[in-house]
């Protein structure tokens, strides 16, 4: 069974949507962040450095550290702590910084 | 009181070449930086080696063997300088900016140094560029180095050749005496020589000073806004023909007590080796400030928005601020004094310091191991100031 | 450009309260906040989309504010806007929906509040160790455990009230882990009396672990993290009067999750920015903007409230952000001289009870020196740039004196974080080195942006 970390006694979430996780589907609630929506599920990792190639994943959850960047619609960079988690979004673990060259 | 064959002052990228320079020849120099080495201006600039913005004449010419120097310096000094010759690209909006690029394209062909020359179409292709793109001039050979890593090299290399690096040690005074300086106070001790190198960079104006000799530098400041890593990449340095004119004929630029001061400026984009994106640049005097004003980051990512469109998917994370050593007539100011034997000035690079570095450092030991100046040097000879010095 | 009366930068207790005593007084003013909702950090909600019947701590001072700043129209509030630099004396840059915009007021309260003081050990970096800021936000925000068998060390009482909530939502805890030792607590008890609101919720928050079978370990705290991907055991230790490790106390516990609590770091960037002066206070260990009794900086029409003046929890937020409000609403000729005294005088009697009370608190919990012995040379210290303390120290070893200069060797603190993550740190590690203090080793010159504002911003006017 998914690991589920959300608290549920006593607390009412709306209609649950599905986000696209690195090719696979992956549960969120109104009103969750990406970070949140992965972390309930147990996914910590988000991403791997570009320098020594080390996990990383939320660490202050404020959108301050930047530790939580993750590619969103293809946009890399995104705090996903301080993304809203939306239908249909994907999400992929960032690589250093997955780039492509300028067309020259 | 400790001797040395050569006091330089100042741990940038001229001080230290010229103090790696000086002790593969042999002789003991000493360097004496205040601060850490690349504390000032060397550490907040950016690393272009590009020949093709340089003025044609002495400036330029110095600059190709500067270059040359460049090509074997990683090598010799041992440190990876993260040196890398991808081109350089300078790009006209206006039917002014294309007549000025092309007369700098013909200026360049004379001097030896050719360009290629992109129309309109193909100087956009060069990076996905904006509509306001009308031409370019590209130059292959124009390169990008770390100047940090290059600073530390040259520093380390000089310690390694017997050279001594005494950073946290200010500068108090400068002895002289009936032949000539004679030594160095600093408020770690006092250091005899008889040969002083200033090479104090903005501040070189307070080492001369110290002595009597007025060194007409003045600090220019310029902005640089860092973006955070790249989804994409950028090959060489762009450079918009805005920024070249208002390096070559700034207008404006005055240091206002009510705090206003104008600038001038325009697009000068690299990639730093870590993927985050350079943007600056801008000139305007402003004192010894080192603030990056909310208005000068403003005009130089409006800039770079519409020259580099795919630019605005990225972040800016923060912005530095640099003050390059302007010398009276924007020429470096490189030579004897002659009224006081021993002191050498090696300052007023301005923009090109980190080109310019290894051929100052190289001519400056020359210089003061034959104890005459070469032909070369006589441009920047400190006598064309001829009442102040 | 927007300009206001009075204008007001965070959304937390303290800048709501300076808020609402600006508006009552008559003078119009706008609140900026970077997040999704007011609230900041302490008072969290949930976003509209959950809702929970049970709250987490007690909500009705947050509500009263809350309902405080809406139901009066003087009052606006712009969320999801960060202020990224200064366009002149009380004028700020800020971007907002992908727009960059000035905001001008004629005085500014600056309330940008706190963050996380990183520690830094081995494993620090593995997914699965979080701060306790981040647990909170969680747990406030969205209603997520951070994990299912759960690790807290740090010091201070953040950890009482984060043991208390996971214990409430049903997560199992590893252990808790205070630093400091009891002893050091009760040979300040004198002066935590007097506080007996605060005090009292200490010991509720006690007895209720005790009763849910937590024990709070004293003297105590983590000596690395391991795992693979994400934390998968935690190696614990005892640690002596100055929390340095000692050996042979090593005992590994089996988690899914870490959470650090080493206290808070006041947010100085914007006042930097504005030319305020700063002074170094051992007690936060970092700096603070200097401020006279009216919380007004040393740039005039420039006041600070709450964490950003010193980590003292909501109430004396909320106490300070009245000062300010208060002030401002003078200074702008809403209040007379007498009837500014007047409004101030209990939020200046409950701050001198309270400030005595932060105190003894900041004793018992500054951080100690042994924290710093927790570093390996392969920890990592600049998250950012990937520094380790290795690196940190070959800078030393070659010559850099400041944190600055460790910069500049180094790259750490020129990450996407601009140093909030390792500035601490870097400071107490040239501090240590170089045998001065970590004040001595200075702060990086700020600059605008002082948070990352979307190029794109930029593109239209």
């Amino acid at each position: 069974m998914e690991p589920d970390l959300r608290i549920t006694h006593d607390v009412q979430r709306g209609e649950a949507f599905a986000m696209n996780v690195d090719g696979s589907s992956l549960r969120a609630f109104p009103g969750e962040t990406v970070a949140g929506a992965l972390l309930a599920a147990g996914r910590y990792r988000l991403r791997y450095t570009t320098t020594l190639g080390h996990p990383r994943g939320v660490f202050c959850g404020m959108g301050a550290c930047h530790d939580c960047r993750m590619t969103i619609d293809g946009r890399p960079n995104q705090r996903a702590c301080v993304t809203a988690a939306r239908p249909g979004c994907h999400v992929a673990t960032q690589v250093a910084r997955g780039r492509s060259a300028l067309p020259q | 009181m400790i001797s040395s064959d050569v006091v330089v002052i100042g741990g940038g990228v001229v001080g230290t070449a010229i103090t790696y320079y000086l002790a593969v020849r042999g002789l003991a120099p000493t360097l004496i930086e205040r601060h850490d080495l690349a504390s000032g201006t060397s550490g907040a600039c950016g690393g272009s080696i590009t020949m093709q913005t340089k003025r044609a004449g002495p400036v330029l010419g110095c600059a190709i063997q500067s270059q040359d120097l460049y090509r074997a310096l990683g090598d010799e000094l041992g440190h990876d300088l993260e040196y890398q010759e991808q081109g350089s690209l300078v790009v006209a909006e206006t039917d002014d900016e294309l007549e000025y690029l092309t007369a700098l394209v013909a200026a360049q062909a004379v001097a030896g140094l050719h360009l290629d020359w992109l129309d309109g179409p193909a100087a956009r292709a060069w990076g996905d560029l904006g509509r306001s793109v009308q031409g370019a001039s590209f130059c292959p050979t124009d390169a990008e180095v770390n100047p940090l890593r290059v600073v530390f090299a040259f520093g380390e290399a000089a310690r390694r050749h017997g050279g001594r690096i005494l950073t946290h040690t200010r500068v108090t005074g400068i002895r002289a005496d009936r032949d000539g300086v004679a030594g160095v106070q600093t408020d770690r001790g006092d250091f005899a020589a008889r040969t002083i190198v200033n090479a104090a960079g903005v501040w070189s104006s307070m080492i001369g000073q110290m002595v009597g000799v007025d060194v007409p530098v003045r600090p220019r400041r310029g902005v640089v806004v860092v973006t955070e890593p790249a989804p994409f990449s950028v090959r060489g340095t762009l450079f918009s023909a805005k920024y070249l004119i208002s390096k070559r004929h700034p207008v404006g630029g005055s240091t206002a007590n009510d705090g206003n001061s104008t600038f001038t400026g325009g697009l000068v984009l690299s990639e730093a080796v870590a993927g985050n994106l350079l943007v600056g640049s801008s000139r305007e005097f402003a004192e010894y400030d080192v603030g990056a004003p909310v208005d000068v980051i403003d005009f130089i990512v409006r800039e770079a928005v519409r020259i580099i469109p795919a630019i605005a998917g990225v972040r800016m994370i923060r912005a530095y601020a640099g003050l390059r050593p302007l010398s009276g007539d924007g020429l470096p100011i490189i030579g004897n004094v002659p009224r006081l034997p021993g002191l050498v000035l090696a300052t007023g690079h301005e923009g090109d310091g980190v080109a310019l570095a290894p051929w100052t450092g190289k001519a400056v030991a020359d210089l003061i191991v034959s104890g005459a100046p070469s032909e070369e040097l006589a441009p920047f000879d400190p006598r064309r100031f001829a009442e102040a010095v | 450009m927007i300009a206001v009366d009075v204008l007001i930068v965070g959304a937390g207790p303290a800048g709501l309260s300076a808020a609402i005593e600006a508006a009552d007084a008559g003078a119009d003013v706008l609140v900026l906040d970077e997040n999704e909702r007011v609230g900041g950090q302490i008072y969290r909600q949930l976003p509209p989309e959950i809702t929970a019947s049970t709250s987490l701590g007690d909500q009705t001072k947050a509500r009263s504010l809350f309902q405080a700043v809406e139901s009066r129209r003087n009052i606006k509030v712009l969320c999801r806007t960060t202020a990224w630099g200064t366009r002149g004396p009380t004028t700020l840059a800020i971007s907002t929906d992908d727009r960059v915009d000035d905001v001008n007021g004629r005085c500014l309260i600056v309330c940008t509040g706190a963050y996380d003081r990183p520690v830094p050990f081995p494993g620090w970096t593995l997914p699965g160790v979080i701060s306790a800021g981040a647990a909170l936000t969680l747990l406030k925000g969205q209603r997520i455990l951070p994990g299912r068998n759960v690790l807290l060390v740090g010091a201070g009482p953040i950890q009482l009230v984060l043991a208390t909530y996971l214990v409430q939502g049903g997560a199992h805890l590893a252990g808790v882990l205070e630093a400091s030792t009891r002893w050091a607590l009760y040979r300040r008890f004198p002066r935590l009396l007097g506080q007996w609101a605060l005090l009292r919720e200490g010991v509720e928050y006690l007895v209720g672990l005790r009763r849910a079978g937590v024990r709070v370990r004293y003297g105590h705290t983590i000596l690395r993290a391991e795992g693979e991907d994400r934390v998968r055991q935690a190696v614990v230790c005892r640690v002596d009067e100055q929390w340095k490790p000692v050996p042979g106390s090593e005992k590994a516990l089996e988690v899914d999750a870490v959470i650090c609590g080493f206290g808070f770091v006041p947010a100085t960037e914007l006042t930097a920015l504005l030319g305020c002066d700063h002074q170094y206070s051992p007690w936060t260990g970092g700096w603070i903007a200097k401020h006279n009794r009216n919380m007004e900086t040393s740039v005039p029409n420039v006041w600070v409230a709450g964490e950003t003046t010193g980590v003292a929890g909501a109430v004396v937020a909320a106490e300070e952000g009245r000062l300010a409000g208060i002030a401002a609403a003078h200074r702008l000729g809403y209040l007379s001289e007498s009837a500014a005294e007047v409004r101030s005088r209990k939020p200046r009697r409950r701050l001198a009870g309270l400030y005595r009370f932060r105190r003894a608190i900041d004793e018992v919990y500054r951080p100690r020196e042994g924290l710093l012995d927790l570093l390996t040379p392969d920890t990592v210290v600049c998250r950012c740039e990937d520094v380790t303390a290795r690196g940190v120290s070959d800078a030393l070893v070659n010559g850099a004196r400041r944190t600055a200069e460790v910069k500049t060797r180094t790259r750490a603190g020129m990450g996407p974080c601009q140093g909030r993550m390792c500035a601490t740190s870097l400071a107490a590690m040239v501090g240590r080195y170089c045998a001065t203090s970590a004040e001595e080793a200075g702060q990086s010159r700020v600059r605008p942006p002082i948070k990352p504002v979307p190029l794109s911003a930029f593109r239209t006017r």
